[in-house]
This record gives structure tokens, sequence and C-alpha cells, in this order.
């Protein structure tokens, strides 16, 4: 790696006809990373280039822990753990126990220190090879990809550089990490990083996806009696989305990535020749084991791609058939198109926490009774606004498996050149806009409540849930003036989704503002508080969310 | 004159003739028996008796549920210790006198009177179950019994999706 530009500083020093020279210099590298020198030794560093991060992920580190059965019981299959004996269960159960026994004494002087100090992280930790998960999992590896960067941050130890790694020689611009092996099994845990290079003038691309080991940052080098895979992996031509499905193989236990490239297929259509673009989909890795077990899930695999903001429609695809072709294995077919009107742009599509985890299928009232919750994992949330004056919004909640439109609402007199930004968590979707009124001018925000009735206690009467049948939410929804300008929305996660979520706005004033779901609630009553909004803990409802700064975090 | 007194005591005659008979009928008189028939009547005597004071301690938990359940009325329906107290004495009084049961009728048991026995033992038990049914109609109007659908709420499962999307 070169550096880019170098500033040296040069002291002399007299004294009584000697001279000492001493020297300082300031660096900057191709990689975006800045060193200071003095004295033949690296001061400090710091990596300017996070400046410029396209994307992010948290990566969750691996316990420290005997590995042997008890790990072993979490990899197991679920044919073996059908066929296994509950005596022999309890045996393995048992030897496990007894060799943890010997880390019996350890665990107890742990524990009387965490007792004494208070203290629940572990120390500073100088090896690389001793990365562990401290006892509430605050210590987490972020990984960051900029253009020809990947870097891992500790979130312990003041954010210090756990492993860096530059790949700007080849030419690649980065443009998406997965983590496809996270570290709850024996391995340790894998990223891919995917970058696609321009290599000729026609256009022509390349994407190459990088598989790296998460704790070191090296190529990863698949373990003994798994199928070869290279660690770099080139397709041609533009992929224009991946996928991670939530399907591992067998062999490695990663997650397959799919990958919807852009091809223009030539069709004849009456007579004349037309290009058509036709996505084509290739998994990744794409040895045998991995396609005979996505061949399992192929036909419940139904995916949408969109144009993202600015686009006028959505398309649906599902997976139609098998060829014996190398290069295209398996067919896919438009299935559904949404057009929205000429005048309509897309402004904001809903976008949903990957991992979501929903701890109640209902919400209690406050006399026990039950509204469940219309928990579809096919929904998504799309704002279009018309470019009439004044502009409307429209808000259409799509199923994307089968391209209906399960509710549409429509804003008047919507600020049209303020971005709209919206995000969907659960069974709740909340936008905020900008209110271009007569008489109302001001940031807004709605949210959105689905349920499965308007009655308590009432559920759909089907066993399993299927995007094919009929049944719509039942929507309750309400608006609230909001003090700010925003710039994104988040929502926070837990591990069990146990606690109420709080919908988090990053603001035009470069903070963040986090706003309780209890106060986004479309169930605030209107009306004086009955002994039941009591039990449900319920705020009478305000228009205003009030600009109070202790909510920022 | 003397003639129509003659033809007169007949007829009276023959009416207390009747009346004696049929007083004869409803009280034997007890100098025409022995002593051995003296002795058992005396003894069915007392095993009535016996049989009716049975039956009075067996009624004597139902004059406390009035009293009770005007306490339970009072005591209001939020969770509060008086109310959870009562209740709790509700449940374990009839426990406990329901398995100290045979103590309570042993004064009244004979081996001719156990089988007479069965029904004051009934009636107490069942009084002892209606005190118990009491408790439990407390605990029911504080709102302690999973009665309603969000007490097994946290045990439903999620429904099975039958496909998988992206976007």
């Amino acid at each position: 790696m070169h550096m880019f530009q170098t500033v040296l500083d040069v002291l002399t020093k007299t004294n009584d006809e000697k001279i000492q020279i001493a020297y300082r210099a300031y660096a900057i590298s191709a990689d975006g990373s800045t060193h200071f020198f003095k004295k033949d030794e690296i001061v400090w560093q710091k990596e300017e280039s996070l400046a410029h991060t396209i994307e992010v992920e948290f990566l969750d580190l691996p316990e420290r822990k005997l590995w042997t059965q008890e790990v072993d019981e979490l990899a197991e299959q679920p044919d073996e753990s059908e066929t296994i004996s509950p005596f022999a269960r309890y045996v393995r159960r048992l030897s496990t126990h007894f060799e943890q026994l010997n880390d019996l004494p350890n665990y107890l002087i742990n524990y009387a220190r965490r007792f004494v100090t208070g203290d629940y992280s572990q120390g500073p930790i100088s090896s690389k090879s001793s990365i562990y998960r401290d006892t509430f999992g605050f210590r987490k590896l972020l990984i960051f990809i900029t253009r020809n960067k990947v870097i891992a941050l500790d979130t312990s130890n003041k954010g210090q550089t756990v492993w860096s790694r530059y790949f700007g020689s080849e030419g690649f611009e980065f443009q998406r990490i997965f983590v496809v092996r996270s570290s709850t099994v024996k391995f340790p845990p894998v990223v891919v990083v995917t970058g696609v290079k321009r290599y000729d003038d026609n256009g022509n691309t390349l994407t190459r996806l990088f598989r790296l080991n998460a704790l070191t940052g090296e190529d990863f080098l698949p373990t003994e009696n798994a199928s070869y895979f290279p660690s770099t992996f080139d397709i041609q031509g533009n992929t224009r989305k991946i996928f991670k499905l939530p399907l591992e193989e067998p062999e490695e236990r990663t997650h397959i990535l799919a990958l919807i490239g852009e091809g223009l297929k030539a069709r004849l259509i009456f007579i004349n020749l037309m290009f058509l673009f036709a996505p084509f989909l290739t998994i990744y890795p794409n040895h045998d084991s991995a396609i005979r077990a996505f061949r399992k899930f192929a036909s419940s695999f139904y995916f949408a791609l969109s144009d993202g903001i600015g686009s006028n429609g959505l398309k649906g695809y599902g997976l139609v058939s098998e060829t014996d072709d190398i290069k295209e294995p398996f067919k896919i077919e438009n299935l559904w198109t949404i057009e929205f009107p000429e005048s309509e742009k897309v402004v904001a599509i809903g976008h949903r926490p990957h991992h979501e985890k929903v701890a109640s299928l209902g919400r209690v009232l406050g006399d026990r009774s039950v509204l469940y919750k219309y928990l579809n994992p096919h929904l998504v949330a799309v704002a279009t606004l018309s470019s009439s004056t004044p502009a409307t919004l429209n808000i259409h909640l799509i199923d994307v498996v089968k391209g209906t439109i399960l509710f549409h609402a429509v804003h008047d007199s919507v600020g049209a050149s303020h971005p709209v930004y919206m995000i969907q968590v659960e069974n709740t979707v909340v936008y905020h806009f900008w209110k271009d009124g007569q008489s109302e001018k001001g940031y807004e925000v709605v949210v959105y409540d689905l349920y499965e009735s308007e009655n308590k206690d009432e559920r759909f009467n089907t066993h399993n849930f299927s995007s094919f049948s009929h049944e719509r939410p039942y929507v309750s929804a309400q608006a609230f003036m909001f003090p700010y300008g925003v710039r994104s929305i988040g929502v926070t996660t837990t591990k069990n989704g146990i606690a109420t979520r709080e919908f988090l706005f990053a603001l035009n004033t470069d903070q963040v503002l986090g706003i309780s779901k209890r106060i986004l609630d479309p169930r605030r009553p209107q009306r004086a508080l009955t002994n039941e909004d009591k039990e449900e803990m319920l705020i009478p409802y305000e228009p205003a969310i009030p600009d109070n700064k202790r909510f920022i975090l | 004159g003397a003639k129509f007194a003659v033809k007169q005591i007949p007829l009276i005659h023959h009416h207390l003739r009747v009346s004696q008979l049929s007083l004869k009928a409803m009280y034997p008189p007890q100098k025409e028996k022995n002593k051995k028939e003296i002795q058992q009547s005396d003894s069915e005597d007392q095993e009535n008796l016996k049989i009716k004071k049975a039956l009075d301690a067996a009624l004597s938990p139902g004059k406390n549920i009035p009293m009770n359940a005007f306490m339970l009325w009072m005591s209001g329906n939020g969770v509060q210790i008086f109310s959870v107290m009562i209740t709790g004495m509700l449940f374990f009084q009839p426990i406990k006198a329901l398995m100290s049961m045979d103590s309570v009728f042993e004064r009244y048991e004979s081996p001719k009177t156990k089988s007479h026995l069965i029904w004051p033992k009934i009636v107490y038990v069942a009084l002892q179950l209606l005190t118990m049914l009491l408790g439990l109609y407390k605990c029911f109007s504080m709102g302690l019994l999973p009665t309603a659908t969000s007490d097994w709420l946290a045990f439903m499962e999620p429904k099975q999706i039958l496909e998988y999307s992206a976007i």
C-alpha cells in the first residue's frame, strides 16, 4: 500500500555545537488511514475512511465455553434429533456437565469478582485469538465496508480496530456485506462482501464475492470434509439484488445467498425482435449440496424487485422451474406487476429489520381480552407521491407474494420537495412527511397498527398463514405532529422482542431522538381515561409530540 | 225408669270399648311388654337422637357462609392483604375440616348408627365445598383466575408461514 501524501516536520536543536535532529511525520495512505510517526515508530493511526462507510454489520461474538458436546447438541440436524432416544440424550447431557465441572473454581472466582466490583465486561484483551462474548453480549464486532476496505471494530476497548483489510489493488468497489454464519456453532463466523468492478467501457461489469473469516479477516478456508469452494467467486454481469436466504447449506452451515442478476433476453414477439429485461437467479455457494438444499426451498420462494426511490412500480417474481443450464439453473417468472399511475413516484419503501422476534401474538387490552396482531412477513409498505400541486401521498400496504394491495390511504397537501421516510416492524408501520396544507404546515408522523380483526378475541380461521388466502388486516391509524425534520428512521430490537419498542429518528440537527411505542400508539384515547385504559397504561392523546430534549439519546 | 237405664248402658259400654281399642292401637300399654323390649326401644331413641345431633353438627359450617360472604363483599375487588387473607382462609379451613371430618362425627358413631350417618356426612362435605366455592368466586371477581384470552396468549404458537419472500 502506498502513501498518498506525507507531511514531514523536522526539528533541530543546537546544544553546544551538537545538532540534534528529531522529526515527526504525518502520512495519509491509499486506504484512507492516517498515521503519525515519531522517531521511527507509529504514535497513532486513524481510520479516516470510515467517514465514507457504505454498509455496516453487527457481529455477535462466540462464547467462551467448551465446544464439544454442548455445541454438538445445538448443531444437530433435525433427523438426528428425532431418532435419538431420551436416555441417550440424558447420558450425553450428564457427561457434558461433568466436563464442565472442571470450570467450576474459575466460575466461582469470576462470580465473586463480578459481585464485588460490579463490572460485567471482560478486561482489555490483547491477543487476537481470544475474542469472546461478555456476560450481556455488549461486546460485538462492527464490520464496516468502505469503497475498498473492510474494517472490523470492537465495541468495547474504546472501539479499537480488531482487523482491517484493504482490497484496493483489484479495483473493486464494495456494495454489500452479509453475515452468512453467526457465532452460535462450533465454527468461526463468516461474512461475505460483494464488490463490483467495471472492467471495460462497454459497461460490462464483474461481481466478485469475497468470503472472510469474521474474527480475523483472512480468507475463509473451508474445513475438512466440506466440498471446496473458492473464497473469491466471480459472476459476470451486474447483480441487481442479493438476498440472504434463511436456508443453510448443510456442509459449512452458511446461509445461502440468492443473487438476482440483470440480463437482456432476446424474444421474438410477433415479428419484432425485442430485448426484454429478464432477471436470472444464481445461488452462492453453488456446489451440489447447496443446490440440493435450495431445490427443496425453491417452490415457496418469492421475491419482488423495484427500481427503488423514484420508480413507478413493483414487480413480483417466483421460481418456476429448473433447467440444465449451468449458468441459469433456476428459471424465474414475473408473477405480478403493480404500476402506479404516471404521475406517481415511489418515495419510500418500508424496510423491515432483518431478524424479527415477536414475543406475543396479540395486544392485551385493559379488560383482559386480546387484539391479535396481523403478522405478515410478506407485507411491504410503499409510499408514493403524486406530482400534482398540491401533492398527495399514497400509502399502499402490498403483499409481496401475491401482489395484493391490502390497504391504501391518501394524505392531501403533502410537501413534494421533502423526503418521506418509512419503517415497518412487527405489525406497525411508521412514516414521516411534511404537511403543506393551507392552515397546517409542519412535519407529521403517522402510525399504523395492524390487527387481525377490529373485534376483540377474534382471529383468522386458518391454521397456518398463507398469502394466497383472502384475509385483510384491520388498520388502526393515528397521526401526530412532529417537531423535527428527519434523515432516517430506525427501531430498537432486542434478543427476545419483549421490551416495548422505541422508534429512533435521526434528526436534521444530527441528533438521534427516541420516541417510545407508547407515545406513537393509535389506541391512545381522546376521551377521559377509563379504568381499562389505565390498566393498559395508555397515555391520553395529544396531537403534538413534545419537543423534549430528554428523549434525545 | 230402671228398664231405661239398663238399655242405655250397653251403648256407652260399646263406645268405651271402641275407644279403648283405638287407644290400644296408638299407645300399646307398656306393662304388657317385657324388659328386653324396653331396652331396645330406648336405644332406638338414642340412635335417632344421635343422628339428629350429627345432622346439626353437619349443618354448622353452613351458618358461617353468610357471614363469610358478607366479609368478602365488604373487602372489595382489589387484590389487598385483607381480601387475600380472607380468601386463603376460605380455602384452608374447609380443607382442614374435611381432613378432620372423622373426629367431628366420632361422638355420634355407634355400630347401629354407622349406616345412617352417611347422610349427615354428605351434607357436611357439601357445605365445606360450598365454602371453598365462595373463595373461588372471590378469586374470580379479583381477576386472578385464568379465564380470559389474554391469560393463554403466552402459550399460543405463531402460525406457520407457508411461503418465503424477499424484497
